[in-house]
């Protein structure tokens, strides 16, 4: 197995995701026959293929540094569970 | 005579134009059949209140009047954009996806937002927390996704059209499920600002409409370079409505063999037999061509798009927006709760793996490895396109699945995308149209794949096979009971 149950424990804790021991069970389960097939890829030679992250031709995109209208504070505030003035309010971070 | 809902952009418009019918009565038409047919199919995660109110006499914008259907992943302003998941359940946008401002502005009417896999994360619309949406062919089939609600409302009247995305085939394989058109333009040749993010190297928006005409005619207004969206390109938008017409006698179309082989139902292949016939009664050369790599699209498209998915969700913490776990007291915790709680299970198993590939000791084996194959399966078809002009395969392996058949075995519905997720590895525009209907009534799809920023000639092909065949003139049938 790939990735028992221990290793998803510490994937999901990476990923900042809280996953119920049953989950935990499951996912090791599916995950692992998946990666199982995705070792496919391993048979292939790929010695001095470059990777390709993206298509497009990407370049840097300027524009003039000038001010713009943007959201109000009520606006980007408006999706928030929980706010606190002007701020984002979440619990509390410093000991 | 077809109901005004069941109609396409095309007729609507010129029944407009001649003042035979009025804004008012399309709409109406399309609200009705929303009544009579949400309740079971489900396609709507949010309907618009109130598209009736203020429709004026038929103005001279070229898409006055057309009622469509947006997918919940692509931001509307003022209108709830859950992406199919309870995280984002009461997630209201403040502004609209460039998409949207563009349709809104030629004078499309937003009906509402449609169903559709978490964050676009499925390949059956299951994988919804507003629950599935049935395939109006056959209430027991899944529509396919993770567009299924736009391909679905499109299918079954409840839309003249619609916007999808498409990152690995969610536009395609319900379009090919529902007997519907779908469109993946090239990367970069329409705007992504508003679209919520899934795997941005991948991810594009598309349309889904009734025939191939009325997806060059939406194509047309929003393909467009954007300052907003740095990977749009800045590219000479064709007239699209003008390249339809054109001749096909002499077009080089390939067939590649190694495609057809194993997991392939036998109605598909025989449906591709006939496509090739079809096209070589028009006049086109059918050469067969060789992708190499195919065989290995699959593990290089999840891992590529699950690790550009764990790092594009990592957003959702419940701080800015979406649902927050109540209860935790210490900020590590209200993270883990609130993604824990927030996210369903298809969702946190890839971003599960997606970590996984991206984490030390595992990074060089499974995601660089799968960035060599992503050039490698590239490479592939810039050696395709010295010999065709286009690429034809089945858009799906098999016709629509029962709902439930594949929700336990999370492999076997990644297999679905065998067909469709080259052409977002490779950036490259691909199309479904209808080709055919099985002997349980369910609709078959065939996919075309062109040359980059060339949607021209897949629209072209595709109208031509259109107009010799009858597929895209069959509706389901609304009124069985099953």
């Amino acid at each position: 197995v790939p990735l028992p149950d221990k290793e998803v424990q510490k994937i999901a804790g990476l990923a900042k995701l809280h996953l119920t021991s049953e989950e935990k069970r499951v996912f090791s389960r599916q995950l692992s026959r998946i990666i199982d097939y995705f070792n496919k890829l391993s048979t292939l030679e790929l010695e001095g293929v470059k990777p390709l992250s993206h298509v497009a031709d990407l370049r840097n995109v300027m524009r003039d540094d000038e001010q713009r209208r943007c959201l109000h504070t009520s606006e980007v505030l408006r999706n928030a569970p929980a706010t606190y003035r002007n701020m984002f309010r979440v619990p509390k971070v410093i000991e | 005579m077809q109901e005004l809902c069941d109609q396409s952009i095309g007729d609507l418009n010129r029944q407009l134009k001649g003042q035979a019918v009025a804004v008012r009565d399309i709409v109406s038409s399309v609200v009705k059949r929303i009544e009579e047919v949400e309740p079971t199919i489900n396609a709507f995660i949010t309907l618009e209140e109130e598209v009736l109110t203020g429709l004026g006499p038929s103005p001279k914008n070229p898409l006055a009047g057309i009622p469509i259907a947006i997918k919940d992943n692509i931001c509307t302003k003022g209108l709830r954009t859950t992406c199919g998941s309870r995280i984002l359940s009461d997630f209201v946008p403040s502004y609209d996806a460039t998409v949207v401002s563009l349709l809104r502005r030629a004078g499309a009417i937003v009906l509402g937002k449609t169903n559709m896999d978490e964050f676009g994360m499925g390949s059956s619309n299951e994988h919804s927390y507003f629950s599935v949406c049935r395939n109006p062919w056959n209430l027991q089939y899944v529509p396919g996704g993770s567009s299924g609600g736009s391909a679905a409302a499109v299918a079954a009247g409840e839309a003249t059209c619609a916007l999808g995305s498409d990152t690995g085939g969610s536009i395609r394989l319900p379009a090919a499920f529902c007997g519907v058109v779908g469109l993946k333009p090239t990367y970069g040749r329409i705007s992504r600002y508003g679209l919520v993010a899934f795997a941005s190297s991948l991810d594009q928006i598309g349309t889904v409409t009734k025939d191939v005409t009325d997806a060059a005619i939406l194509l047309s207004h929003i393909a467009a370079p954007d300052p907003l969206d740095s990977t749009s390109v800045n590219v000479e938008v064709p007239n699209y409505m003008r390249a339809l017409e054109k001749e096909i006698k002499g077009s080089r179309i390939g067939v590649s063999r190694e495609h057809l082989k194993k997991g392939v139902s036998e109605e598909v292949c025989s449906s591709i037999d006939d496509v090739i016939l079809t096209f070589s009664k028009l006049g086109c050369k059918i050469v067969d061509v060789s992708l190499p790599h195919s065989d290995y699209s699959i593990p290089a498209y999840y891992l590529i798009s699950t690790a550009e998915a764990s790092s594009n969700l990592a957003r959702y913490d419940g701080v800015r927006y979406g649902c927050r776990d109540p209860l935790s007291i210490d900020i590590e915790g209200m993270y883990q709760k609130t993604r824990g709680s927030g996210f369903g299970d298809e969702v946190k198993r890839r971003i599960t793996l997606g970590t996984y590939c991206l984490s030390h000791g595992y990074y060089d084996d499974y995601y660089m490895k799968s960035l060599r194959v992503r050039r490698l399966i590239k490479e592939d078809f810039q050696s395709a396109w010295q010999h065709v002009d286009a690429i034809i395969t089945p858009t799906s392996p098999t016709p629509a699945f029962e709902i439930g058949e594949r929700t336990k075995d999370p492999l076997t519905m990644y297999l679905s995308d065998v067909f469709t997720v080259s052409a977002n590895l490779a950036g490259l525009p691909a199309i479904s149209i209808p080709c055919g209907l099985t002997s349980r009534g369910l609709p078959l799809g065939l996919q075309i794949v062109g040359r980059p920023f060339d949607e021209s000639t897949i629209l072209n092909l595709a109208h031509h096979y259109e107009k010799s065949t009858p597929w895209h003139e069959l509706r389901p049938n609304l009124d069985r009971e099953n």
